[in-house]
């Protein structure tokens, strides 16, 4: 596999294309048809789990961690929100960054 | 960067409800998920590949983990293959890194085997098995600072950029569900309710919270 940084950026991408592909496969065409499908099928390998019993410092644990996985999963989307040219000078996606903070500042 | 946190953070916190541990390290965090609760999880992310044995697990019977050159920049190239090469080139990469660290320049020799007695080649180092969640934090080393020029100067066409953020977007939204499914299990339909509510009553109003909004509505009806 390449190094420079444009063939490592392709793979990645193409990674994440075919296992989105592996994701949606015969799971329907809506976002809700793909995460009902999931769940459904992900059902029966959880089945023998037996969960242990939790108080309430439990509770209060997973809340926490819950909620920072789902505000991180908020903040990963925001660059969706914006106007591709915007979102391509984010640092993760783009050349403007570069370009911007290039000509804008001296390093 | 965050895209990564949110699915490791799903990984703690189902660590945490099994084993009532908070693990501390991304490292192990991810190899609890490849080794231990890899079959809780469905298609695809439950494919994994061990490089020790060269064997694959839950891929299609026949998979290749070897393609023609060429596959790793190619769409024509069947998914389950890609996923395959991909886990191998991974492991692969984990081999060279762990041989450097341990054994370069150094005089261990191996101990049994037909090879005892000689040193460590680099084909001699047993690694990891590799999974989706291997992947991930080869993505969350790729996108520390140092080798932040990889992102910057890789994404410069813009269809591709936009493609990585939309790809990765709805890869951990799946992920997210696959985790908190198994979540739902353990804590209870009621109480994992309750938390999708309160997150969304908190940051409803200045978060886009589709995504927990269409897994709520998935899982707790």
């Amino acid at each position: 596999m390449g190094t420079s940084p444009a063939s490592e950026f392709q793979n990645y991408l193409f990674f994440l294309y075919h296992f989105r592909e592996l994701v949606r496969r015969q799971r329907g065409t809506t976002m809700l048809d793909i995460l009902k499908c999931i769940a459904t099928e992900q059902a029966p390998r959880f089945a023998k789990v037996v969960p242990r019993p939790l108080n309430g410092k439990d509770h209060t644990t997973i809340r926490k961690y819950l909620f920072t996985a789902w505000n991180a999963e908020a903040v990963s989307r925001l660059p969706a929100g914006f106007d591709p040219e915007v979102c391509s000078s984010s640092p993760t996606s783009g050349s403007q960054c570069r370009r911007t903070t290039r000509s804008t500042f001296t390093w | 960067m965050q895209a990564y946190y949110a699915i490791y953070f799903h990984l703690v916190t189902l660590h945490f409800v099994v084993n009532a541990i908070v693990p501390k390290h991304h490292e192990p965090t991810l190899r609890y998920a490849t080794q231990t609760i890899l079959p809780w999880f469905p298609q695809p992310w439950c494919l994994r590949f061990n490089h020790n044995t060269t064997t694959l697990d839950e891929f299609p019977p026949g998979t290749p983990i070897k393609a023609p050159s060429g596959w790793n920049v190619s769409r024509a190239t069947e998914s389950n293959t890609y996923i395959a090469c991909f886990f191998r080139t991974t492991a692969q990469r984990d081999q060279q890194e762990k041989w450097r660290q341990h054994y370069k320049n150094k005089k261990k020799r191996i101990e049994a085997g037909p090879r005892a007695g000689k040193i460590y080649a680099t084909a001699d180092v047993k690694v990891d098995p590799v999974s989706f969640f291997n992947v991930l934090w080869r993505f969350r080393r790729w996108a520390n600072y140092l080798d932040a020029d990889t992102i910057i100067e890789g994404g410069d066409y813009t269809p591709h950029a936009v493609e990585f953020d939309s790809s990765f977007s709805e890869i951990v939204e799946t992920t997210a569900l696959t985790c908190e499914n198994i979540l739902k299990r353990c804590i209870g339909s009621d109480r994992l309710r309750d938390l999708y509510r309160e997150y969304l009553a908190l940051a409803g109003g200045h978060l886009d919270c589709a995504t927990v909004e269409r897994r709520l509505s998935t899982l707790c009806p």
